[in-house]
């Protein structure tokens, strides 16, 4: 390197393209020679110093490119992303297959007996012939024997494989149901598919084994042993799977389902494959769910044709048609907590997990602090958007308010967190003095703000399935709570729903405080202005442009993609709007009457840390976006 | 880049604008070659580029916290997975109220040279400068800084368990078993092989402390810190300036921390108002932070000495209390010696002492038992 010093501040620290490198490199030259100078575009020096700048140009961007699949908000590549993450113990997702709960219930009068035990090829299946788009498509589902419920000591919230606590290749799960009665087994979309791999292939490809297909659940692969392919039992060894190969430190048949470099899953089993006595000659049947990622889930009481895997001695003999046995199921477009139902996805993106991976971290079994709560609560099945504070956090805001000079005594008294927000707890400490303040704020004689709240509790707020109801199956709904209040809405998630997640929570065994649900307070607002067009258009395109905006805002504001406690703001607002398509030329917001942002029937000055705003695409009486009419051609 | 070194034909070197061109080559690519070099520094706290430190932050799950400055930030990230790993505990939330208080460190530095604002140099945390005791029934933790200003809270949320509240104080915690010892002092020759004789508590910093050790090139004598000073009138003879043969005297063990050692010293001009252990700092020329508690007549009990609780802990509890009242714990060391003359332990069983009288100027001697109290006010020799 250069070391006379003339070197520094010659390229600028933002040059970083062709133009701005090309325009340092020639104001350079004179600090460097007198004898050249940049004649003609056509001098050779001249070609030299852009071909530099180019080189330049694109070093600097490979290195950009760099620097961003260091971080973790940043990384865009699956196999960097899945290094990056796995510092933090996160895995990134592959495909997964869609499960759900399915429930028979005998319909008729007498006793009907069915068998939903593994055949040695096939479980017994369930099928839909619509998807959740309406459109016609085969979805098959896989019933799992001796699968059930969650009981009380499981929870989604820590690490599960279901074939780690059960045995799915189980021959045997006779049921006796009698008029009335029903059972339940959790089946999971796609095909069962089967790999046979010699014991003495597996020891040479250094004990992994490649499966022939990209669509593989590794929470759905079973490894089965035969002495001979023609078999018709299994051997007795019960190969397990664990969820990593750090776990192979037991002298047990073991397997881990782990990803190679093209995020291909692949199967690697447990090295103590090599001490078992007389297995060479051996074979090693992987079974695996074959499945179709998200497009597999299904709506609400859909599956239907009941295929037995077994047949005869008075077992099996109900045809699922004869409306002697009835079939439901729980969607599982929208996850529940506390049941086995799971949206199918597609494997994870870098982006999306670098956000599922902030609500992993360290988190496992292990929830003590209100980031690790807040961390359960969003990852939640069902929750679109949470938030959880305690006693501490609640009186750290209203301390918060209370020292913020921009707003008047009226205003902070608006956004205090209330004992109606989070019920108060014992009152034996003197707040005047542990607050450092010259006066007790919550002396009922000069009330300024809540201090006292309940302490062991964390107070959790989350939204679930947009507002709506949740149905639970076989007709039980239960409903969104929403109560109107003068200054704002107040809203809580179905009862049932927020029981869930307490049921989820108690395995946990954080033992530390009591899971409680508070009202949210909603305002719900209405985005007015007009949209300008690039051509004029007609009214039906005009309509059309309005739709498409309206859809724009609702997925920007939808509770998933927000979070408590954050206001619109105008700016996100105009950039949802103008990129709804590519006709609008410039979105014009307001009107005479109104902002551009219309709180409807609220106080916007109550909204708090625990409040959310909620988009309403439409008024009752009057236009909210229109497209101007100038723009609008009859 | 040293393209320059690259062997080439010497006919080549003869032309000056092959010279120059090889140089021009080497110094536009230089910043190149720098950022490829460094491009690890992006996973260091240290070395991170200061517009990227929020996203390596949020890449191990610190969220970047506006309200201090990059340094802060720096420190917090560097000592993350630390935090996260203790969690929950009582050495978790005292390791990160550490790490808060740094800040006034990291101000302090900055003041000096503001390139520190965002570069972190040091990476030392002040450790034992808080005080975090959890009230597990009553449901809250006391932190106490000892310092004079509360720090911005930045850290606690990431260890505080759920569910209870953190008071955070700026003071002095002094709990029944902190050991206020004195490392030297003035004993009577008669009190050799007895009890320790009586304390002489006198302000001292590390830096005096230093100057004593070892004096100035010249053999100059150095001035002594205003702390150091201040307190002089209790030393009978007073001089501005460092004399070795104090060291002996007056150095406290508690060098350093200027807050427990205002907290143990009487005022001169508010003799009755003596911070003794057990209350906080009222009047003792502490500067007290804007929204600082101050209270009525009384000196306030700040110290939290809750004799319930540390025998909880342990029964081997180091104070004797005066029965009558909790918030007059009596420490279970020789009464300090506030004035040249005072508490001089006159037997071997150390029951009779000198006691100054400021009214008249003259000295008694009064008995105390073991428990500090007076035994016999009217005994006079």
């Amino acid at each position: 390197m250069a070391d006379s010093g003339i070197s520094k501040g010659i390229v600028k620290y933002s040059s970083r393209d062709y133009q701005s490198l090309l325009t340092d490199f020639l104001s350079a030259v004179p600090q460097l020679t007198e004898l050249w100078d940049a004649e003609s575009e056509a001098d050779p020096g001249m070609i030299l110093a852009r071909y530099m700048a180019s080189i330049g140009d694109m070093l600097g961007v490979n290195l950009d490119v760099q620097a961003n699949e260091v971080y973790a908000p940043t990384v865009s590549q699956r196999k960097n992303a899945e290094k990056i993450f796995a510092l933090s113990g996160y895995d990134l997702g592959g495909y997964t297959a869609a499960r759900t709960e399915v429930t028979f219930t005998n319909a008729s009068n007498n006793d009907i007996k069915v068998d939903f035990g593994f055949n040695g090829a096939n479980f017994c299946t369930v099928n839909a012939y619509t998807d959740i788009t309406s459109a016609e498509r085969v979805i098959t589902y896989n019933i799992l024997p001796r699968t059930s419920g969650y009981s009380e000591s499981q929870s989604r919230s820590s690490r599960y494989i279901v074939s780690t606590d059960i045995d799915v290749f189980e021959e045997v799960d006779a049921v006796t149901l009698g008029p009335g009665e029903s059972c339940t087994r959790v089946a999971v979309e796609g095909e069962l598919r089967s790999f046979n791999v010699s014991v003495a292939d597996v020891k040479a490809n250094n004990y992994v084994i490649n499966l022939p297909s990209q669509h593989v659940d590794s929470t759905a692969v079973w490894v089965k042993a035969k002495a001979n392919l023609s078999d018709e039992n299994f051997l007795v060894t019960r190969w397990r799977q664990v969820a990593n190969t750090a776990e192979f430190v037991t002298p047990e048949p073991l397997f881990a389902v782990t990803y190679d470099h093209y995020s291909n899953a692949q199967v690697v089993v447990s090295n103590y494959l090599n001490q078992l006595e007389n297995y060479s000659n051996n074979w090693l049947i992987v079974y695996w769910i074959d499945c179709s990622g998200v497009i597999g889930s299904v709506g609400e009481d859909v599956l239907t044709n009941l295929i037995y895997a077994k047949t005869g001695d008075g077992v099996n003999s109900v045809a699922s048609d004869s409306g002697n046995l009835t079939i439901s199921n729980l969607s599982n477009t929208v996850e529940l907590p506390h049941t086995y139902t799971v949206t199918g996805a597609s494997p994870e993106t870098a982006h999306e997990a670098y956000f599922n991976s902030r609500r992993y971290i360290n988190t496992w079994d292990s929830i003590i602090t209100l980031p690790d709560f807040n961390k359960f609560l969003l990852r939640e099945a069902g929750v679109d958007t949470g938030l959880v504070i305690d006693c501490q956090k609640a009186l750290e805001y209203n301390l918060a308010v209370y020292n913020d000079n921009t707003l008047t005594t009226g205003q902070k008294a608006k956004k205090y967190i209330t004992n109606n927000d989070f019920p108060e707890g014992n009152d034996d400490f003197d707040w005047a003095a542990v607050l450092n303040l010259d006066f007790d704020p919550s002396d009922p004689q000069k009330f300024v703000f809540a201090t006292n709240f309940q302490r062991y509790t964390a107070m959790a707020f989350c939204i679930h399935n947009d507002f709506l109801n949740s149905s639970f199956g076989q007709g039980q709904i239960s409903n969104a709570m929403i109560k109107n209040t003068t200054n704002f809405a107040r809203y809580k998630a179905p009862a049932q729903f927020l029981q869930y997640i307490e049921e989820d929570y108690r395995p946990l065994q954080a033992m530390t405080v009591d899971l409680e649900f508070g009202w949210t307070r909603l305002f719900n607002f209405t985005v007015i202005g007009q949209i300008f067009t690039e051509t004029p258009v007609s009214r039906n395109v005009a309509d059309q442009i309005v739709a498409e905006a309206k859809t724009a805002l609702s997925l920007f504001y939808a509770p998933a993609n927000r979070e408590y406690g954050k206001l619109p703001n105008i700016k996100e607002i105009i950039e949802v709007v103008s990129k709804a398509s590519s006709l609008i030329s410039y979105f014009d917001i307001g009107n005479r009457n109104a902002d551009v942002i219309e709180w409807i029937n609220c106080d916007i000055e109550f909204f708090n840390l625990i409040s959310f705003a909620r988009y309403v695409p439409s008024l009752a009486n009057s236009e909210t976006l229109i497209v101007a009419p100038s723009c609008i051609v009859d | 880049m040293l393209l320059s070194e690259i062997p080439v034909p010497e006919v080549y070197r003869e032309s000056a604008d092959f010279r120059f061109f090889l140089r021009w080559i080497e110094i536009c690519l230089t910043r190149h070659q720098y950022n490829t070099d460094n491009l690890i520094d992006l996973l260091d706290p240290l070395r991170c580029p200061s517009q990227l430190v929020w996203m390596l932050g949020d890449t191990c799950g610190y969220k970047y916290d506006e309200r201090a400055s990059k340094a802060f930030n720096r420190l917090v990230i560097l000592n993350f997975s630390k935090l996260i790993n203790y969690r929950g505990s009582e050495r978790g939330m005292t390791f990160a109220a550490e790490i808060n208080l740094d800040q006034f460190n990291l101000q302090n530095y900055a003041k000096e040279n503001p390139i520190l604002e965002d570069r972190l140099e040091d990476t030392s945390i002040p450790v034992n400068s808080v005080s975090v005791t959890p009230h597990v029934k009553q449901g809250y933790i006391d932190v106490v800084y000892y310092s004079e200003n509360i720090p911005t809270d930045i850290c606690l949320e990431y260890v505080r368990p759920v569910g209870m509240y953190a008071f955070q104080h700026a003071g002095v915690a002094v709990s029944a078993r902190t050991k206020v010892s004195v490392d030297a002092r003035l004993t009577n020759i008669n009190d050799g092989n007895v009890k320790p004789g009586p304390a002489f508590i006198a302000h001292y910093r590390r830096a005096d402390y230093a100057s004593l050790q070892k004096e100035a090139p010249d053999g100059s004598l150095e001035r002594r810190h205003d702390g150091y000073y201040r307190n002089s009138k209790y030393e009978g003879h007073t001089t501005p300036f460092m004399d070795a043969g104090f060291r002996s005297l007056y150095s406290l063990q508690l060098s350093n921390n200027e807050h427990i050692v205002k907290a143990l010293l009487p005022s001169l001009e508010e003799p009755e108002q003596i911070f003794s252990m057990g209350f906080g700092p009222e009047n003792v020329e502490t500067v007290y932070p804007d929204n600082y508690l101050k209270t009525g007549d009384d000196p306030y009990y700040n110290l939290r000495v809750d004799r319930g609780l540390e025998e909880s802990y342990t029964p081997a509890v180091y104070t004797v209390e005066d029965a009558e009242s909790v918030v007059r714990p009596y420490p279970a060391v020789n009464p300090p010696m506030f004035h040249i003359g005072d508490a001089i332990s006159l037997n071997d069983d150390n029951t009779q002492y000198t006691v100054f009288n400021r009214e008249t100027g003259e000295v008694e001697v009064r008995g105390v038992d073991p428990l500090g109290e007076e035994i016999n006010n009217e005994e006079d020799e």
